[in-house]
Parts: structure tokens; C-alpha cells; sequence
């Protein structure tokens, strides 16, 4: 049969697979089908270095590596780094059950998948029609592989003008170069004219990222939404919403978006990273310790390793330091030493980094109780910045922290107090801000009752109840806090109740307020409010008011 | 505590998630271990049939997950185009192990050129609900076919069996009520289930003012039943 000849004795394979039957039983189905150059590597740790260094026509790859990188980690660095030209068949064996998975990438997908069990006969029928698929965009993955993209978007033209059935297919790839080559216009006209056909994902998520990417933030998200709504297999669509969430300063929200991402697909290194990034800005450790924990141990010995990532895991392990049990203590103080020297013996940081590592080195060595060299380590952070605006407003909060540990505390206040200024209205980092002052203040309950309750008392003002009540929910559990705090607290949620934003959680501690000051005496200048609140919470709680107003 | 249904929900919806996903690793952990274990004949058709009603399990948690989602008013349909020679050959060779399993002898017949657009994860969850369909009711044979209508406004893709084919019941039950508007009900048998299901994922496929939909009837290539769905260009 004509459709047979294709000249498999010319091929040179790669196949990826750990376990030794497995990758024999590949070698002699494909012996058999005519591959005299075979190579056989068992896990992504070798494959990466094997495709380093030589060409192949087809790689197998097994989804199910065992230990270290599965199949889609080593797609993802490969197409990320440019491991393999683009006219290499790229091929997943998957079990039936995780091809969904596999496919669900869009812009790391293989070239097609083989489903186990594999056989002799399915390997040759899947094989041929990948190969056959692949041979159509023979002259445009040429083009691409000499780097030359005015080629290959001609190539794509032609496929498109001779074989229909290809059109979208080429003005896929088509839509890729061009945003690739930064030519958002063209590739707008080409997302618009696919989209006049019919609505189909890729094309949605190649218009956000034009949106993007031309400042069109609200309707990049728009689209974005749409898209992450319809399916979430599509994760993708969760990256590029949460940088355009990002981009409109919605800080918190982006993270949120990464977050349900990272559940989605635990295993991709860089939105692990993402997050990491994204919890270290919004101030949220928690988070920013699990997102590098997992991103450390994916991309080790992996092109996605970077210093940001190791001393911003250093500085995440920093609450586990001051207040975990003995043995976390330990742990960690080996963990973020080591994480530091990796940092500063494996790459080379700029200025910006240099300052991070070493703040986190100094509160290493205060937390774990060697203040000496602490101090001297933050010292020499001090003399490496001359002028402190030369450093971001993050940089200088982290300075903040280290300060209010190694000076004198009305100094590092007083410096607090300057940021804070320089901060104006950007609620991200005022929110920071609040939140070390916060922790630094942990031991001295008065202190801290009056910044919850000056920056709760901010914050009703310009109407943002849900971090309202967030920080003087917090005022109201402190032994020391009074009444006003209270009534403060009630009002933001009441009004959060007004804006729709309720859960029985809130219900039940917002209850338990409107019972404290159920005694409060008449007479007192300050029952009218209460009393207005109380009613408020009625006509919002209708069936669960009764302990509010009874 | 006050009752929150739609957190309820949400919760099976996630746990039924993990579960699936759990399962699918766990499965071919299973593969591998099956495959490198030294089995007799008798031993080895008892592996295959784990493998298939594992496979089948991870199809039945797919199909709640997707079903779960239409019930709740999502529209989860990302047609995309589809070559179908492709398509159906990928859905002979992703059910091997049902194939040995049960001596089934699985097939699709439809021209090299055809094309359409579909969402291959909806559709995949309605073929494979009808082949396991097929399967439980005794049919050895399954052809899956593939056409378009002349003006090339829809695409109808087939699952013929050679087994008992619908009870009239159920045919006229279903004629009675309408093209497209089937009235196989949610009455708790697995099949009428599935289809009832089937029915909803299908029709979520709309171009202009049609929609999608599933017909039943008999097989004009096989013995049996034919189910078949139309999905509109």
C-alpha cells in the first residue's frame, strides 16, 4: 500500500521509558516495523541530555516515569528551551485513563499519543497516521527550524490556500509565530478571522494574550474567563488570566486564579513558581512556602532552577524557624542555609537578589538566635545599598523587617513610617505593610490593638469591608480590645452582608459580637449605633437573626 | 450549622475529582505491575478484565464529573475541529483492553477526508458510554462509523452493535417524544442513565438554532442496536 512508505529504516529513535520489558518490547515492535537507530533512555533526567545532544526524527515518551520527571515535565522544558527542532515527532505512551491529561495542555502538547497496552499493530497504525499528520506541515516546521519565521508564515498560507481541511490547524500555527514575533496586529486579524468561523479554544486564548499584550486588560479577562469557565482542562487559560488579573493590580485575585490552576495540574514547575512569586507579593507565606517547596523539587536539575526561587524559599521557611516545634526548627535552619548557599554559589545575582539573599541570610541566623552574626550579616546588606531607592518598595519592606530585628526600634519605625508614605494609596503594599508591623507588634498586644484598629478604621473609609473586618476581627480577639473595635468590626459586616459576601462562618463570629455588647447599657452615647446595626443585620440575616436581635 | 446544598454539591464535585485523578495514577501503576508479573493464561485474561473495569470505572468518574457540570447550568462544550478518521481510530486504540477483555472485536469505518467540530472530550464520554453500553448487553461486534449530511450542516457519528438492540419500548417511548428531545429517563438502570446523560452532553453542541442530539434505533450495518449522535456544523 502506498501509505506505508514511510522510510522507517532512516528514522532515529528516542525512547523514554523506565521500565526495562517495556522498553524492549517498544525496541522490537519497532525493529519490526523497520527502525534500525534506536536509543533508550529510562528517565527524563537522561532523556534531557540525550536530546541535548543528538537530533531525533521520532521520541517516545512514557507518561509514567516513576521517580523524577514525567513525561509531561519533559515536554514542557523541551518545547520551553528549544530542546528539539519542531519537525521532531513528539510522541506520549499513556494508560487510557490519563490521555485527557495529556492532551489538556495546549501549548505543550505532543504531536499525538499512543495508548497502552501497545501493540505491534496499534503502534504501527498510530504511528503512521502521527507521522502522515505531521508531514503536512513538513515545510513550515523547516521554516521554523532555520529560524525562519516570514517562511514559515508563508508556508502556512500556502498549506492553508492548498488543503482547507488545514486551514485552521496553519493559522494556529500562524497566530503562535506571530505573538511569538511580538506582530499582535497580525495576529489579532488571524484570531479574528478563526473566530468568525467558529469559537474554538485556542483561538479564544490566542486573543486574550493579543488583548494582553496590547494593554486591553478588561477584555483579555473577559475572554479569559469565558474560557477557563467552559473547562478547566484548559490551565492555561488560568496563567494568562492571572497575569492579566495582575496587570490591573488585582494582586490577590491573581494568585487565587494560580492557585486553582496548581490544583488542577500540580506538576507544571514554572506556575509553581508563579505562585510562589505571587504569595511572596501579597505578603502570604503560607502559601509561598508550599508553591516553593513543590517548585524546588520540580525543577531540580532542570533548566527552571533560578536564585528567586531558593532565597525566596529561604525566606519562607522563616515562620517555621521562629515557631515550629524542635525538630521543624532544626530542619529548617539546615534548609534555609543550604537554600541561601545554593543561591549565591549557583548563579549570579544582581543587586536586587544580593540584597534578598542577604536579608534572608540575617534573619536566618536572628530567628535561629545567633543575633551576632545576624547583625553583622544585615550589615553587610546596608553597606551593598547606598541609596535605598534604588530598590523596589518590596525590597525596601523586606529592609523593614530586617531593621525593626537589628536597630533601634523608633529608628526602623520611623523608616516604616517614611515607606509608608511612599507607598500612598497602592493597596497591595499598604496591606504588607500593615501585616509586618503586625507580626512585629505580636508581643505587644496594645500596640498592636491600636494599628489593627487605625488601619481597620482605613480601610471602612475607603469601603473595602472584606479586609476590614479581615484585620478588626483580629483587633476583637486580642484580650485587650474594647467596644469601639467591636461596633468597628460589626460594621464591616454588616456591610460585607449588603455586597453579598456571606458564609456561615461570618454569620456565626458576627453573632457572637452582637452577643457581647447585648448588654450594652442604653444610656451609653454609643447604643444608637449599635442598635442601627443590629437592625441592619436583621433585614440581611432574615432567618438566622434571632440571636442578634433577641 | 445552616444547610448549604450548593456547597454539598461542590464538595462531591471535588472529591470525585480527586478520586479520578488518584485512580488514574493509581491504575497504571497497576499496568505496570501487571506487566511485570509472570502470568498463566487464565491469570492473564483475569489481569485484562481488571484493566478493562478499571478502564471502565475511570469512564463512569469522567462521565459524573461532566454530567455533574451540565446539571449545574454550565456550558462546557469547546468544539474544536476534529478529523474524524483520527478521532475514531483513537478511540479503537484506547479501548484495547475492553477489546481483549471481552473477545470484542471493535472497528470504524468512515472517509479519510472527513472533518467537523466537536468537543472530543464530550464525545468521547458519549462513545465510550455507549460502547460499554453495547458491551453489557452481549454485543461481540461494534462498528463505529462516521458521515455528514449533503449540505454539510451536521455530522453524524454511529455506534452499530450486533446484540439484542433497544426494546420497542423504549424505541417508541423515545419516537413518540420526538427527534432530539428523547425521553429515556433518568430511571436509575445504568443504560438509561447513561443515555439520558448522553442526551444532555450532547445537546450542548449548538450552531445557529440547532442543537445537538442522540437517536436510537437499528443498526443498518450490524444485527443490532445503533445509537446514533448528530451534532450540528
Amino acid at each position: 500500500m502506498a501509505l506505508d512508505l514511510i522510510p522507517y529504516h532512516k528514522k532515529n529513535v528516542l525512547i523514554i521509558e523506565d521500565l526495562a520489558e517495556m522498553r524492549s518490547s517498544m525496541k522490537s515492535m519497532l525493529a519490526n516495523m523497520g527502525v534500525q537507530q534506536m536509543e533508550t533512555v529510562n528517565n527524563g533526567e537522561e532523556a534531557l541530555a540525550k536530546l541535548a545532544l543528538n537530533q531525533y526524527d521520532i521520541v517516545f515518551s512514557d507518561y509514567e516515569l516513576g521517580r523524577g520527571k514525567d513525561g509531561q515535565q519533559i515536554l514542557e522544558e523541551v518545547r520551553y528551551s528549544g530542546l528539539i527542532p519542531a519537525a521532531t515527532v513528539y510522541i506520549m505512551v499513556t494508560a487510557a485513563q490519563t490521555v485527557e491529561m495529556v492532551m489538556g495542555a495546549l501549548e505543550f502538547e505532543p504531536d499525538g499519543y499512543i495508548t497502552k497496552p501497545v501493540t505491534l499493530e496499534i503502534l504501527r497504525t498510530r504511528l503512521n497516521r502521527i507521522i502522515r499528520t505531521k508531514d503536512v506541515y513538513r515545510e513550515i516546521n523547516r521554516a521554523i527550524d532555520k529560524n525562519d519565521i516570514n517562511g514559515a508564515l508563508e508556508a502556512c498560507n500556502r498549506l492553508a490556500v492548498e488543503k482547507p481541511k488545514f486551514a485552521l490547524p496553519a493559522y494556529r500555527i500562524k497566530g503562535k509565530l506571530l505573538l511569538g514575533e511580538k506582530r499582535y496586529e497580525e495576529a489579532r486579524d488571524i484570531y479574528d478571522t478563526v473566530l468568525g468561523i467558529k469559537r474554538v479554544a485556542w483561538a479564544v486564548l490566542g486573543m486574550g494574550k493579543v488583548e494582553y499584550f496590547s494593554g486591553n486588560y478588561e477584555a483579555a479577562q473577559e475572554l479569559l474567563e469565558s474560557l477557563a469557565k467552559t473547562k478547566s482542562k484548559y490551565v492555561e487559560a488560568f496563567d494568562w488570566l492571572s497575569k492579566v488579573l495582575e496587570a490591573q493590580g488585582k494582586f490577590k485575585a491573581a494568585q487565587q486564579v494560580l492557585q486553582q490552576a496548581v490544583e488542577e495540574s500540580p506538576k507544571a514547575v514554572v506556575r509553581q513558581q508563579e505562585l510562589a512569586r505571587l504569595a511572596e507579593l501579597n505578603g502570604d507565606m503560607e502559601t509561598m512556602y508550599k508553591a516553593c517547596r513543590k517548585a524546588t523539587g520540580l525543577s531540580k536539575n532542570s533548566v527552571f532552577r533560578n536564585a528567586d526561587n531558593y532565597i525566596r524559599y529561604a525566606k519562607a521557611l522563616q515562620a517555621k524557624i521562629k515557631h515550629g516545634s524542635m525538630r521543624d526548627q532544626k530542619l529548617a535552619i539546615s534548609e534555609a542555609f543550604s537554600h541561601i548557599e545554593t543561591a549565591k554559589t549557583d548563579f549570579h545575582l544582581n543587586l536586587s537578589q544580593m540584597v534578598k539573599c542577604g536579608l534572608v541570610e540575617a534573619q536566618t541566623l536572628h530567628n535561629s538566635g545567633k543575633n551576632l552574626e545576624g547583625k553583622m550579616a544585615y550589615r553587610a546588606v546596608c553597606s551593598m545599598v547606598k541609596d535605598d531607592s534604588t530598590l523596589s518598595l518590596d525590597d525596601q519592606l523586606d529592609m523593614l523587617v530586617a531593621k525593626l530585628q537589628f536597630e533601634d526600634e523608633a529608628d526602623s519605625r520611623a523608616y516604616g513610617t517614611d515607606l509608608l508614605k511612599k507607598i500612598g494609596s497602592n493597596r497591595r503594599l499598604q496591606s504588607k505593610y500593615y501585616s509586618i508591623l503586625d507580626f512585629h507588634l505580636s508581643k505587644l498586644p496594645e500596640a498592636r490593638m491600636e494599628l489593627l484598629k487605625q488601619r481597620g478604621n482605613e480601610l471602612l473609609g475607603i469601603k473595602d469591608y472584606e479586609e476590614a473586618w479581615e484585620v478588626l476581627y483580629k483587633a476583637t480577639r486580642l484580650p485587650c480590645t474594647d467596644v469601639d473595635c467591636q461596633l468597628d468590626a460589626l460594621k464591616a459586616v454588616v456591610n460585607l452582608y449588603k455586597q453579598g459576601k456571606r458564609n456561615s462562618e461570618l454569620l456565626n463570629q458576627a453573632n457572637e459580637l452582637f452577643n457581647i455588647l447585648q448588654n450594652m447599657d442604653s444610656g451609653d452615647p454609643r447604643y444608637p449605633t449599635l442598635e442601627k446595626l443590629r437592625l441592619q443585620w436583621a433585614e440581611q440575616t432574615p432567618d438566622d437573626s434571632q440571636s442578634a436581635t433577641g | 450549622m445552616t444547610h448549604n446544598p450548593q456547597l454539598a454539591d461542590q464538595l462531591l464535585a471535588a472529591s470525585i475529582h480527586e478520586i479520578k485523578n488518584r485512580f488514574g495514577l493509581m491504575f497504571s501503576q497497576l499496568d505496570q505491575l501487571l506487566a511485570a508479573l509472570p502470568l498463566d493464561d487464565t491469570l492473564s485474561h483475569n489481569a485484562q478484565q481488571i484493566k478493562s473495569e478499571a478502564e471502565f470505572i475511570g469512564a463512569e468518574l469522567v462521565r459524573v464529573l461532566a454530567s455533574y457540570k451540565t446539571l449545574e447550568g454550565e456550558n462546557i462544550v469547546n468544539a474544536d475541529q476534529q478529523f474524524l478518521v483520527d478521532f475514531l481510530e483513537e478511540k479503537v486504540a484506547r479501548h484495547a483492553n475492553t477489546v481483549r477483555a471481552h473477545d470484542l472485536n471493535l472497528a470504524y469505518d468512515c472517509d479519510e477526508e472527513l472533518d467537523g467540530f466537536f468537543d472530543a472530550g464530550i464525545v468521547n464520554i458519549v462513545l465510550d458510554t455507549a460502547i460499554y453500553n453495547a458491551v453489557q448487553e452481549g454485543a461481540k461486534t461494534i462498528l463505529l462509523t462516521a458521515d455528514q449530511d449533503s449540505e454539510g450542516h451536521a455530522l453524524r457519528i454511529q455506534i452499530h452493535d450486533d446484540g439484542p438492540g433497544f426494546p420497542a419500548a423504549m424505541l417508541e417511548a423515545d419516537a413518540a417524544a420526538g427527534t432530539g428531545q428523547g425521553r429515556v429517563k433518568a430511571d436509575g438502570q445504568s443504560t438509561g442513565l447513561g443515555l439520558y446523560f448522553a442526551r444532555r452532553l450532547i445537546s450542548q453542541h449548538q450552531e445557529a438554532d440547532q442543537a445537538g442530539y442522540v437517536e436510537l434505533g437499528a443498526s443498518d450495518r450490524l444485527a443490532g442496536a445503533c445509537v446514533s449522535l448528530v451534532l450540528p456544523q
